[in-house]
């Protein structure tokens, strides 16, 4: 069996054994066949325990041996210590896919780690699919299946939901039930032993109930798959994930800016971003947004409307519309004149449209009718405050039945206290997500739109494969890894930025002062001198550096002084000689960097150079290779970006060549992992291109 | 008031302006004890000369109009200027440049204050505001405001722990307190001419806002190097 369609049986097998199964209530294998009962499920059940012949009323099985028939999918609650002999069971059974609900595996450390292992191999062997150990299980409402330990079920619904944590799980499904939240398929992915986020992706594109995906998520088993995977999702259904652990991971040692600036986290925010995942931080926002994909039709582009029958709340949604970065749309004419036929002259005729506490439901309804068929307005939010003189539950009716006529997304702000739970039925039947506070209203709708401005941008762009020396690169590494060495000295890091076709100053270096005179007389004065070392990673704090050097007298004092300065400050360092370089003229200062993430692989990071990368932070990142459109979007993302384009009469700098030295830089990082740490900084960048004046670079051995 | 200050605003309200010269808008800070670089009014090219004499190279000259606010965006500052030569000859380019912009007869001169090593920079400001009164706004210079926004503020009168805290709430905290072996700022002198600013924007009601910007910060001098004060 294809491993695809063995993840396919853990959702719709046409039978099920239970294995661990138990007569006893208030035992996990007890609960799962009763949820498996209680669901509905159309298929066969096998309870499978040596000691009882019927459970809830089936018959039960001593081994899986001794059913006749095939099993689909084992759901596994025996102890941990029996899990792998199992295994090997339904090897021979040619069981194709496996929950194993049981815990005390890699979770614990120790030995668990090494009897997940074992688990692992076993299942390789047999080619068997398994999600867990250590999960809750899986329910799919539109199979009736439910695998799991819960006490309930959930509503029937589009939205997926794909949990690392099994407690989350139980606390939303009960959430959920409680707030009436249609899901289909409902996973815990436990310790992720052999299925992944990047397995259901694939599984779940394809699932025509699902209409879209939300995660919680801690890690990622497999960055780059995670990613390829998601960005083929996305161009059908939105994802969205909560990614928990967003404070810096303490204590990691790194001895780049780049490094330093990147963080375990940073890395999955630039994943996310790069391959469409909507990142979202709290999980109220991730099922308000769900409910409104789920259920409303995406809108064509930003525009939005705001109807209310009250000014302080239109006011509300105005602030949080803008803050969230979208734009208020002016109505058409025909819209106010149309509106002037039955409001009274006192209500605002402007977006957010206030149609007052005067409004009765007729009222509010035409003029919901009204904006609908306005062409500036391709979203409308519809908030209804509860008054005397207007019945909201008949209102919420007649904005349902009117919605047949548009295909425009609207979404409910119905407010107020316990009676809007009934209404809020009524907005549910005909699909009009209702959110009692505007800001969450606001919030779900920035999310639909995020998402088509995301289908629109994806495809854009293209890899730019730049002509190479690969093989100068490769000879620099090998030479310093002959050194055993994992640090470049400041030469090596250049000419192998040289060699990707990143413009360096001259220079030549040299072990005695008369050779740094010759130097310096054919590069030309100003020169700078620099040390070159290995072992020295910042040459300026000990006086290793001396710049703008004038003429000759200078150049012996300075070459003396970086002398002596090293000897003091440096003892014992290898010395490689001193560089002569010519002086390029100041300009703007950025870096351009790199560094090696664990889960996505290498990373590139471009920022404004100097003290504004390390007090502002202010920087971007993408897992390379990036694409032309992304290495553009890295440098308009920045804040500071006004200065690189100028501003108040300053000229901007060359946008072009910074853009061209990212792309470069990608390609090194993908041409070569070995480099887990690259800082080009600065490079210095003027009106017309620039130069990489600085550059570090450290590799793995 | 001070009868300095208020001899100050009666001659600008009197021509008819709200807008105070770079000049006098420092003689204004002067009269408050408030550190300003000394700026003396130069109306021809030989007494920008003489003037640059007595203080000292290196200077900076400055266009002297009430019609030019921001006076970089013209050309019409000239810095770092060395000897004779290079004062005249800067002389002659600030007035083209700004005869440019503005009608002769609004040119009244240049300015001549000493040069400043460049350094860190902050940029202290009032603003009026209709529903709180005078407030200070405390940030550092340049791209940190212009681009980052990075400023605090606080409504008049304020503690000498509300200045404190106003200087720590900023980001570019980290640059005043020295960076990568430069040595910190002196703050005493930082937060006295916080202080001496809101004194003078509750002393002074008329001041519908000012800007010093840049002040410059040394690690033992603190300096107003540019101000424009603006009236009601």
């Amino acid at each position: 069996m294809a491993s695809e369609d063995a993840v396919q049986k853990l959702f719709n097998p046409s039978s099920v054994a239970v294995i661990g199964a138990s007569r006893h209530p208030g035992k996990v294998g007890n609960a799962v066949v009763k949820n498996l009962l209680r669901g509905g499920y159309k298929g066969k059940i096998y309870p499978v325990n040596p000691k009882a012949t019927e459970i809830l009323g089936l018959r039960s099985y001593s081994s899986i041996k001794d059913i006749n028939n095939p099993v689909d999918l084992a759901v596994i609650t025996v102890p941990n210590k029996l899990v792998p002999g199992v295994m090997e069971q339904l090897g021979e059974k040619k069981v194709p896919t496996a929950i194993i609900i049981s815990a005390g595996f890699k979770e614990t450390g120790g030995k668990g780690v090494e009897l997940e292992r074992e688990v692992v191999r076993i299942a390789k062997k047999h080619g068997i699919r398994f999600l867990g150990p250590n999960c809750f299980g899986v329910i799919d409402t539109w199979n009736n299946l439910n695998t799991t330990f819960g006490n309930q079920n959930p509503y029937r619904g589009y939205i997926s939901f794909i949990s690392q944590s099994g407690a989350l799980c139980i606390s939303i499904l009960n959430k959920g039930i409680t707030e009436k939240i249609g899901f289909s398929k409902f996973i815990n992915l436990g310790n992720k032993g052999d299925i992944d986020e990047a397995d259901l992706l694939e599984y779940l594109n394809n699932d025509p109930k699902t209409k879209v995906i939300t995660f919680y998520l801690e890690d990622v088993r497999n960055g780059k798959r995670f990613m390829e995977k998601a960005s083929e999702v996305i161009k059908n259904k939105p994802i969205l994930a909560i990614k928990s652990g967003r404070t810096e991971e303490g204590g990691r040692a790194v001895s780049s800016h780049t490094g330093s600036l990147a963080g375990l986290d940073r890395s999955y925010e630039t994943a996310f971003k790069q391959c469409g995942v909507i990142r979202v931080y709290r999980i109220d926002e991730l099922f308000d947004a769900a409910e409104a994909f789920a259920t409303q039709p995406l809108p064509k582009d930003d525009k939005i409307g705001i109807l209310t029958n009250g000014g302080g709340v239109g006011v509300l949604l105005t602030d949080a519309v803008a803050s969230l970065g979208m734009k208020l749309t002016s109505f058409e004419k025909r819209t106010i004149k149309e509106l002037n036929k039955f409001l009274p002259p006192f209500a605002s005729f402007r977006n957010p449209l206030d149609v007052t506490g005067n409004a009765n439901e007729q009222i509010y309804f035409s003029a919901f009718k009204t904006l609908l068929s306005d062409r500036n307005i391709s979203s409308l939010i519809t908030a209804v405050l509860p008054i005397q003189i207007l019945d909201a539950k008949k209102l919420a009716e007649m904005l349902g039945k009117g919605l047949k006529e548009t295909s425009k997304t609207v979404i409910g702000c119905f407010m107020g206290g316990g009676e809007v739970e009934e209404i809020e039925d009524v907005l549910r039947e005909y699909g009009i997500p209702n959110f009692t506070e505007p800001e969450r209203a606001a919030k779900a709708l920035s999310t639909l739109i995020k998402y088509k401005s995301l289908l629109e941008e994806t495809g854009k762009g293209k890899i730019v494969k730049f002509n190479v020396n690969k093989e100068r690169v490769q000879v620099i590494l090998k030479k310093a890894r002959g050194e055993g060495r994992t640090r470049l000295t400041e030469i090596e890091a250049k000419e192998i930025l040289k060699s990707y076709g990143i413009p360096i100053p001259k220079y030549k270096v040299v072990k005695t002062v008369e050779q740094a005179l010759e130097a310096a007389n054919e590069i030309g004065y100003p020169v700078v001198l620099k040390i070159v070392s290995p072992e020295i990673l910042h040459k300026t704090d000990i006086g290793a550096v001396k710049v703008n050097i004038t003429d000759e007298k200078e150049l012996r004092n300075a070459y003396l002084q970086i002398v002596m300065n090293v000897r003091k400050y440096a003892p014992g360092s290898t010395i490689k000689g001193v560089s002569v370089q010519e002086m390029v003229p100041s300009g703007t200062e950025v870096i351009i960097g790199g560094t090696m993430d664990p889960q996505f692989g290498s990373l590139v990071m471009f920022g404004l150079g100097g003290i504004y990368v390390e007090v502002f932070k202010d920087v971007s990142f993408r897992v390379v290779p990036v694409t032309d459109w992304e290495a553009s979007k890295m440098i308009t993302e920045i804040k500071g970006y006004d200065l690189l384009r100028g501003v108040r009469g300053k000229e901007g700098v060359d946008i072009d060549f910074i853009k061209e030295n990212i792309l470069r830089i990608s390609q090194l990082l993908s041409d070569f992992p070995e480099i887990i740490e690259l800082d080009v900084n600065p490079i210095i960048v003027y009106p017309k291109l620039g130069f990489a004046v600085d550059a570090r670079i450290l590799f793995s051995a | 008031m001070k009868p300095q200050a208020e001899k100050i605003i009666r001659e600008v309200l009197d021509s008819g302006r709200k807008n105070l010269t770079e000049h006098e808008s420092k003689e204004l800070l002067r009269a408050y004890n408030i550190p300003v670089s000394v700026t003396k009014v130069a109306k021809t090219a030989s007494e920008a000369v003489k003037i640059a004499e007595e203080i000292g190279y290196p200077v900076v000259l400055k266009v002297l109009s009430p019609k030019i606010i921001h006076k970089s965006d013209i050309q019409g500052v000239q810095v770092n200027l060395r000897n004779k030569g290079e004062v005249l000859q800067a002389f002659k380019r600030i007035m083209e440049n700004a005869k440019l912009k503005v009608a002769e007869k609004e040119i009244w001169g240049v300015t001549v204050q000493k040069y400043y090593l460049k350094g860190r920079e902050a940029i202290v400001g009032v603003i009026n505001d209709p529903q709180f009164g005078p407030t200070l706004m405390f940030g550092l210079g340049g791209i940190f405001v212009e681009i980052y926004r990075d400023v605090s503020f606080r409504v008049l009168p304020v503690t000498s722990e509300d200045i404190e805290e106003m200087i720590k709430e900023v980001k570019g905290y980290k640059i005043l307190e020295g960076y990568r072996g430069e040595k910190p700022i002196d703050f005493s002198l930082l937060k006295d001419l916080l202080f001496k600013v809101s004194e003078m924007a509750l002393n002074i009601p008329l001041i519908k806002e000012m800007d010093l910007n840049p002040v410059a910060l040394y690690e033992n001098l603190v300096v107003v190097l540019d101000a424009r004060v603006v009236l009601k």
